[in-house]
């Protein structure tokens, strides 16, 4: 089942410093989908393509390489469909704050 | 309505189980131990003087001194009697000993006697002794002097309980069947039973003694998880558990989270159970993600699981000991909580408890105290056999034939002696003074302080016409009808002594006697006393030809069919005494061959042998 947001524009990312010029955006976009922030933890693969953020696979690589939390975790279907529907843990609330660690300047 | 009543701890027990811990645990009136019947005396101060209290207790009660720690133990009276100087001999039926009682404050549970005092019926003579009541309660009194030096743990296996109490606990009777011992808080006024019918023994502990044991939100904190706030409340499900949390790492954080979760408490064995309801507690948090980190998704469960083991140290280690439970703690490896119960003597828990007040135990003490005997009040007849002037009056032979034996002679030796036996009166249960009233053979005798006799050492003449028996020849010796005996005897009381002449040869005599004691009930016992002046010893011969002779008799009734007269080897040779009980008591049960040959054991061994033998059947 797709949980795709039609409604918001398709974000074309081709590296990851695209990817992290993007973060605002993306942050914004999982904060705004239902059980968004849980539903990275569980598949960040899969939520990109529902917020429409679409990378390239060599985006991905790059990024993945970097920050291998990002793009690791693919739970499997039945949860992510649980959780974007809306129940599991549903007391618990995940707030994405930010996608890569910020480096001191 | 309040099962604690502002106090911490709350131990009730039903009156009758009060009086069993008494009966049980050493508490003694004049040294005896609370079983029914026994004797409560007080010994005059005029030497030789009787007693001038004697009273027969026959059943024990409690009664509670409503809102105090006072008592009365009851001790309900067969009957007494009072004896003050210069006044009559007050005797009763009925009536009962109070015994004064306090249960002491600061320890579990100790009593107190302080004092005795006698509620008798008031009867014409009670009436007429002027301050009798004060004057008897002086006497009765003196019962229990042993008593009051000594206080009487009755509740010596009551576990950590005693510890508890000690020093800081007090009593109270709630109504007139509940005890209640109590310590820590503060009196509202307003604690009430919660023992009944079915429930004897209760115990209660107060959140406010509870909430101190269990974990602190530092108690429940562990690596990464701060528990800010962590709530208790009690109430008729159970016990809520709430808090709130702080969590954090690398990469995520958690502010004010909550968890949530029921335990319901449950009595399995004598333990206490706490079931945790959900298996899991009820989280309620934001996790925030301050970037993409793989411990993220970790960190759901590792809270779920962190504040879920946070359970496992409720009632912890520290719990059971300082309210009184049980110390052998043992970390649980479920949620679910398991302590052991509370270990009371003699109690059996049936139901644990929570409300908003706290835990409350209901349960039963088991047993119902030391049964007491039956007691029956009676007089019995002992004799003692004291003859004088024994000695031999002739010699000489004689045939005798045994059954089945052909006759043989024996020798024997002849005997007389001056007969004398003493009959004394043993009382059971029965109230001094007592009046006698002695027969021989139906006519009445006179005490003999009441005789002037002329000679004759004070004993009385008691000549009558009877008959009269020669022991020759054996076995039934030779009646001699219309003699004129001349018995004489000594009566002073409960002791009557008969003497008996030789020349009277022998003659049974019956002695009954009838005393009234002084609550006015009537006893009575009889006995028949042979009294022996002629006496013939056979040859130690005859007993061996007897013992063959009925032997074989006793083994045609039994059908062995043998004709010998020696017995088998191995066999135990019995006296033939023996074997007529042997064969008597086979008569008796009907055996047919044993009767007919009952005429013929009678005519070898003489009709008073088979006749006591019979007897005895």
């Amino acid at each position: 089942m797709s949980y795709q947001n039609k409604e918001l524009a398709v974000l074309h990312v081709c590296s990851l410093s695209e990817l992290m010029s993007h973060e605002k955006e993306i942050v914004h976009r999982i904060g705004s989908t239902r059980n968004g922030g849980h539903l990275l933890l569980v598949d960040s693969r899969r939520l990109f393509k529902d917020i429409r953020v679409e990378l390239t696979p060599e985006a991905i690589a790059e990024t993945h390489a970097a920050y291998p939390a990002l793009f690791a975790t693919t739970g499997g279907e039945g949860a992510y469909a649980r959780i974007a529907a809306g129940s599991g843990k549903g007391a618990i609330r995940v707030t994405i704050d930010g996608l890569f660690k910020k480096v001191a300047s | 309505m309040t099962r604690l009543g502002g106090f911490g701890f709350v131990c009730q027990i039903r009156r009758d189980k009060l009086l069993d811990l008494m009966q049980e645990n050493g508490l003694t009136v004049q040294g005896n131990p609370l079983v029914t019947p026994f004797r409560l005396t007080v010994k005059s101060t005029v030497s030789g003087a009787p007693n001038t209290v004697d009273l027969l207790v026959k059943s024990t009660d409690l009664a509670l001194e409503v809102g105090t720690n006072r008592c009365t133990l009851i001790l309900r009276l067969e009957g007494g009697v009072i004896r003050l100087p210069g006044a009559p001999v007050a005797a009763f039926t009925g009536g009962a000993v109070n015994v004064q009682l306090e249960l002491l404050d600061k320890v579990f549970i100790i009593a107190r006697t302080h004092g005795a005092t006698l509620d008798a019926p008031n009867t014409p003579v009670i009436a007429g002794i002027a301050n009798f009541a004060k004057r008897a309660n002086a006497e009765v009194d003196k019962i229990v002097t042993a008593e009051k030096k000594v206080d009487v743990d009755i509740y010596p296996d009551a576990g950590p309980i005693k510890l508890l109490f000690f020093l800081t606990g007090a009593n109270k009777n709630l109504d007139a069947n509940t005890f209640a011992s109590h310590t820590h808080g503060a009196d509202a006024g307003t604690l009430t039973p919660t023992v009944d019918a079915t429930t004897s023994v209760s115990y209660a502990i107060s959140t406010t003694e509870i909430l101190p044991q269990l974990p602190t939100p530092a108690d429940l904190s562990q690596s990464h998880v701060t528990v800010l706030e962590v709530n208790y409340a009690f109430h008729d499900n159970g016990i809520d558990v709430t808090g709130v949390f702080d969590g954090n790492d690398t990469c995520w954080r958690v502010s004010g989270g909550t968890f949530s979760q029921l335990l319901l408490p449950l009595l399995i064995g004598q333990n206490f159970v706490f079931i945790p309801v959900p298996a899991k507690p009820k989280l309620d948090f934001d996790l925030h993600i301050k970037e993409a980190c793989l411990i993220g998704l970790a960190a759901i469960d590792f809270l779920d699981f962190t504040l879920t083991q946070a359970f496992f140290i409720l009632f912890g280690p520290t719990f059971g000991p300082a309210l009184g439970i049980k110390r052998d703690f043992t970390v649980p490896d479920t949620p679910t909580q398991t302590r052991p119960g509370l270990a009371l003597g003699g109690v059996i828990w049936s139901e644990f408890l929570v409300s908003d007040e706290g835990f409350i135990l209901l349960g039963d003490r088991t047993g119902g105290g030391v049964v007491s005997a039956s007691q029956q009040a009676a007089i019995h007849l002992r004799t003692s056999r004291t003859p004088e002037n024994l000695h031999e009056v002739g010699r000489g032979s004689v045939v005798v034939q045994g059954p089945t034996c052909a006759p043989m002679s024996f020798d024997y030796v002849r005997s007389a002696q001056d007969d004398q036996c003493t009959l004394t009166l043993e009382t059971d249960w029965v109230f001094e003074p007592l009046t006698y009233t002695w027969t021989i053979d139906g006519e009445p005798l006179v005490e003999s302080s009441k005789v002037v006799v002329i000679g004759g050492n004070g004993r009385t003449p008691f000549d009558f016409t009877g008959t009269v028996t020669e022991e020759l020849p054996p076995p039934n010796g030779t009646a001699i009808p219309g003699h004129a005996i001349k018995l004489a005897y000594r009566l002073a009381g409960a002791s009557l002594s008969v003497f008996a002449r030789h020349d009277d040869a022998n003659y049974e005599i019956r002695v009954e006697v009838r005393a009234v004691d002084a609550l006015g009930r009537s006893f009575s016992d009889a006995v028949n006393i042979e009294m022996r002046g002629d006496i013939v010893t056979l040859a130690p011969e005859y007993d061996t030809y007897m013992d063959a002779c009925v032997k074989a008799a006793a083994d045609i009734v039994n059908k062995k069919g043998t004709k010998s007269g020696k017995g088998r080897p191995g066999e135990p040779q019995e006296h033939w005494k023996d074997f007529v009980e042997a064969l008597t008591l086979a008569a008796v049960e009907g055996n047919i061959a044993a009767q007919a040959a009952i005429p013929g054991i009678m005519k070898a061994v003489g009709s008073r042998v088979v006749a006591k033998s019979l007897q005895r059947f």
